[in-house]
């Protein structure tokens, strides 16, 4: 077997134990610190004697804890738990809004890299120069400026002033093929869907990814000047390969940082977006978990908060075996 | 040939006026210490100096079927074209020279097809056979491994394979043993010899280890602090050192030709090039030192067999 | 840059003398890492946006420490209630500086009780949070073996979830019990009332405060578990770890006085770095509505004020947000300063010029 493809193994052998470490850790958080988790889970204060009945049996409550655990393993891989605000099924609520975060995700990391990578790139190759010092310091305020300060000042402007933007509505596409409107309209070419898609979701990209941007534009910065002054490149030039081989060798030298950045950046943005989508006015899965919280919804909040972990564990997964697929020292 | 290194501290004056000759076929040994500019010669031959390094004057000249070509003013595609295929390098930590995330492989194959043209892949099969010749056994296999799962003698012998994978005709090689245990060090000098005798290159290489210089070299050039100070045939420098650095390198090292009873190392320290000593540069440390002229004026090279940068011989 | 640099030998001078007091013989002792920290300081100096980032660092923290006895108005004074007019003005209008909230209270004032908030959080999830990962991070890199493996685990499971989202849950699901320990335990909620800078009354309202330091603690230790590991790892294998073990040091010895010393810099830096994360962070969770509860206010639940009535009421969210954004930035400005400060070969050449 090749050294990938143990490697490929032994990371998924370490993938489950995170994977059930995350839903014990879920189940603690709605189990073990409620103070009255039957009520919380039938819907806190308002709850009807006959709803906390009904939730005492549904979740088996009254069995000891190894037991309440196995049902709400159960329950949880079903998918079948009941939000008590909405009456629905709280992964049919999730995957209703699923579309939405991942839209929204898609276009802050399109903003973050388009505007990250280039000034990176440019910092690496002026370094040391003001072009260097201001990317830098662009970065800096990138990660120090809070979201809500920017969305708002921004919203000021385009929303406020210029009026081109809405803070409702989810705009979808006219045929369905993946789920995804956006890439659902760029395989049609339905530019008229498109054009309310982009309206619709560039400026909380662009807020979401902004912090992204300066990070990745340092981090790219820092990567390529480490992969131009590496050892080998000189002896590359001492080969005689011509220049275009020994860019790529730099490139791939650099890439491994950035496939990783890219990966963190999509896991920032999933951390980001509660606050953005509120913001925004956008029914994702960030405003679905504010919501949740807020009405103290703890199907929901379980739902939603395993699903985020999901998410971000299995983008883990994939940036390690890109990883590994590009380095070969990393299979070890 | 100049090169100086422009750097935030100062004008480092690696390399001043130095001007040799290398004949077709033979060994030339350039010793001396570090920071003695012998790395920095060499990597100007093809203008392989990065900023803040600059090649402040001099030339190259490249006899090549007939014909003479000054390297250092040739464009530079046409120096990429020299560079790996008629006038090769292997440096001295075989890590630094490999691309980590390669195979070992590919980058020989690459060597080849960056000069004869056409994919990699196909120059496959010439890679297993210059790894044979380079005696690293099970070449097929090797052929598929990267760097980091090889010995540190394999390493150096695939940088030495991607090398002469053009047969070229000078073959540098900077302190190309200094980074393997000695038992390597044995297989690789005597791998040199084979090569040499195979495919009739020169060889220019750097050492500090004089064991290296008398059991390999033709010629050898003693360096100090950026000038040339000694010239002169293997066994005439061994037996008749001239130059009180040369002196003073012989007696601090084992010597197989004339045994000497105890080693003595050279006193002081290596000159400082930003501000060298005026005169001649090793008069601070010399114990022949003739006052008045010595740290004055600048001995000249001279112009025999045996050249020699000394006052106590002009 | 000479009077910076004289400012830095004033602090320093201080400093000994201060610790004199305590342990006669300290000083002597120490004379090379006080020359160290003199040299660090001055190369700190060096850096126009270092110390920039000090100034505003310093500027937050002071306003943190003393301002609520020298703010204007109390943050329970509702103003509204005896001149009504004072509801919801903008800047400068009835001589107010910055406006005022929906309850008539002064902005200016709830600004500086904001500043104790942010700093009370964020130097508590510091304090408790930095050290507990370093010490399982000591632990998991020196021990190894199962030690690590177990720890590494846990660790793992904790980074799985994004920062926010996990915060998000606990600080939602905390605050209930944390009232109730408040209630039975009011000497407790006594201290904690006059840490945040509020009256003792109003303590109860500040467990959703508590319950995002508790979760923010939580959320934090494994970043610094797993960073200390990674570097302990690295320290292990060196000479002075073996020479340490044969001269027959305990290994707590070993790990405290000898490998931590030599980790120090880079989790300096990445504290520096965490304060601003982590009043960034605290400031959302407020934003979303989990953080202070009214009457107690902070900087994310004035934009939260202001959020829902923009832009109409832009005196609420831009000047918290600016604070915020102000704060963030001092922070993150020191500690790149901080980072170059402290990597060798970034500092020779800042030392070459001077």
């Amino acid at each position: 077997m090749s050294s990938f493809r143990r490697f490929l193994l032994r990371r998924i052998l370490t993938f489950i134990p995170t994977v059930l470490g995350v839903v014990f850790i879920t189940y603690l958080i709605a189990y073990a610190i409620p103070a009255d988790p039957v009520r919380a889970w039938a819907g806190g204060e308002k709850a009807k004697p006959e709803v906390i009945e009904k939730v005492r049996q549904y979740y088996y409550f009254d069995r000891p804890w190894y037991e309440q655990f196995y049902y709400f393993l159960v329950r949880l891989f079903e998918g079948n738990l009941i939000s008590p605000r909405t009456g629905n099924n709280v992964f049919t609520d999730i995957a209703a809004r699923f579309s939405v975060t991942l839209q929204l995700a898609l276009f802050s990391i399109f903003f973050a890299v388009l505007i990250g990578v280039p000034l990176g790139l440019v910092a690496a190759y002026k370094r040391d120069t003001k072009i260097d010092t201001a990317v830098r310091i662009f970065a800096l305020i990138g990660v120090s400026m809070p979201a809500f300060l920017l969305a708002y000042l921004l919203i000021l402007v385009f929303f406020v002033h210029l009026k081109t933007i809405t803070l409702v509505g989810v705009p979808t596409s006219k045929a369905t093929i993946t789920g995804l409107p956006l890439i659902d309209a760029l395989i049609t070419g339905d530019l008229e869907s498109l054009t309310q898609i982009v309206g619709r979701y560039w400026l909380p990209g662009f807020v979401l990814g902004f912090a992204g941007a300066g990070i990745i534009a340092r981090f790219v910065r820092n990567s390529t000047v480490e992969a131009l002054g590496a050892d080998f490149v000189e002896y590359l030039h001492a080969k005689g390969l011509q220049t275009g081989w020994v860019r790529r060798h730099v490139f791939k030298n650099s890439l491994v940082p950035i496939v990783t950045i890219i990966g963190l950046e999509f896991g920032a943005s999933l951390s980001g977006a509660p606050i953005t989508e509120t913001i925004f006015g956008l029914p994702g899965l960030g405003y679905y978990a504010v919501q949740s919280i807020y009405y103290l919804d703890f199907p929901a909040i379980i739902g939603v908060t395993f699903i985020f972990a999901i998410i971000y564990v299995v983008t883990n997964f994939i940036v390690d075996i890109l990883y590994a697929f590009i380095d070969p020292r990393v299979r070890y | 040939m100049t090169v100086y290194f422009y750097t935030y501290a100062g004008v480092v004056k690696a390399v001043e006026n130095v001007s040799f000759e290398l004949y077709k076929g033979e060994v030339l040994a350039i010793v001396g210490e570090t920071g003695s500019g012998k790395s920095v010669t060499t990597r100007a031959i093809t203008k392989l100096i990065q900023p803040p390094g600059k090649i402040v004057s001099g030339s190259v000249i490249y006899r090549r079927d007939g014909e003479e070509v000054d390297l250092l003013k040739l464009p530079e595609e046409e120096l990429r074209k020299i560079r790996g295929a008629e006038i090769a390098y292997v440096f001295q930590d075989p890590s630094s020279a490999l691309d980590p995330l390669y195979t070992i492989g590919y980058q020989i194959a690459e060597a080849v097809a960056a000069h004869r043209g056409g994919k990699i892949k196909q120059y496959l099969s010439e890679a297993v056979n210059l790894l044979r010749n380079v005696l690293i056994p099970d070449p097929e296999s090797r052929v598929r491994a990267f760097p980091h799962q090889l010995s540190g003698g394999m390493k150096q012998r695939s940088v030495i394979a991607m090398a002469i994978s053009n047969r070229p005709r000078i073959l540098i090689a900077d302190e190309p043993t200094t980074a393997v245990d000695v038992t390597v060090q044995a297989q690789i000098l005597h791998l040199f010899k084979q090569l040499k005798e195979q495919l009739g290159m020169s060889i220019i290489f750097i050492t500090h280890n004089m064991g290296l210089v008398a059991e390999f070299a033709d010629r050898v050039i003693v360096m100090y602090g950026g000038k040339i100070v000694e010239e002169a045939p293997v066994m005439e420098l061994f037996q008749n050192p001239r130059h009180p650095y040369t002196q003073g390198l012989l007696r601090a090292v084992i010597n197989p030709i004339t045994p000497q009873g105890r080693l003595e190392p050279v006193p002081g320290t290596i000159p400082n090039l930003i501000n060298p000593p005026p005169g001649c540069r090793f008069h601070p440390r010399c114990p022949y030192v003739i006052k008045g002229k010595c740290e004055k004026e600048e001995p000249p090279l001279g112009n025999d067999n045996h050249k020699v940068a000394c006052w106590l011989y002009t | 840059m000479k009077i910076l640099d004289k400012v830095a030998d004033g602090f320093l001078w201080v400093l000994v003398t201060a610790i004199a007091l305590v342990r006669k013989d300290w000083y002597a002792k120490n004379k090379a890492r006080i020359e160290e920290w003199r040299l660090t300081l001055y190369a700190l100096n060096r850096s126009p946006t270092g110390v920039v980032g000090l100034f505003l660092v310093l500027g937050f923290v002071s306003v943190g420490v003393a301002g609520p006895f020298l703010a204007p108005y109390s943050y329970n004074q509702f103003l509204y209630l005896e001149r009504p007019e004072l509801y919801l003005v903008p800047p400068g209008a009835h001589g107010m500086p910055l406006g005022t909230d929906i309850y008539g209270r002064d902005v200016l004032s709830l600004l500086i009780y904001g500043a104790r908030v942010s700093l009370v959080i964020s130097v508590i999830t510091i304090a408790l949070g930095v050290p507990l990962g370093i010490l399982l991070g000591l632990l998991a890199g020196y021990y190894g073996g199962k030690v690590d493996e177990t720890i590494m685990r846990i660790t793992d499971i904790f980074l799985a979830f994004p920062a926010l989202v996990l915060a998000l849950a606990l600080a939602a699901t905390l605050p209930q019990r944390i009232r109730e320990f408040l209630i039975s335990e009011p000497a407790f909620a006594s201290l904690m009332a006059a840490v945040f800078g509020v009256s003792s009354e109003d303590a109860i309202h500040l467990a959703p405060l508590i319950s995002i330091f508790t979760a923010l603690i939580i959320v934090w230790w494994p970043m610094y578990a797993r960073v200390v590991r990674g570097m302990v790892l690295v320290e292990r294998e060196k000479t002075y770890v073996e020479a340490a073990k044969a001269l027959g040091y305990s290994s707590w010895r070993i790990m405290t006085r000898h490998i931590l010393p030599n980790v120090m810099s880079p989790v300096v830096v990445l504290v520096t770095f965490d304060f601003a994360t982590v009043n960034l962070l605290a400031a959302g969770l407020s934003f979303l509505g989990l953080g202070a509860q009214p009457p107690i206010v902070d900087w994310g639940s004035l934009i939260n004020m202001g959020g829902s009535r923009f832009p109409t009421a832009w005196w609420l969210v831009f000047f918290p947000g600016v604070a915020i954004f102000l704060t963030a930035l001092g922070w993150n400005l020191l500690g790149d300063a901080l980072r170059d400060v402290f990597d060798p070969r970034v500092r020779r050449r800042i030392e070459f010029k001077v």
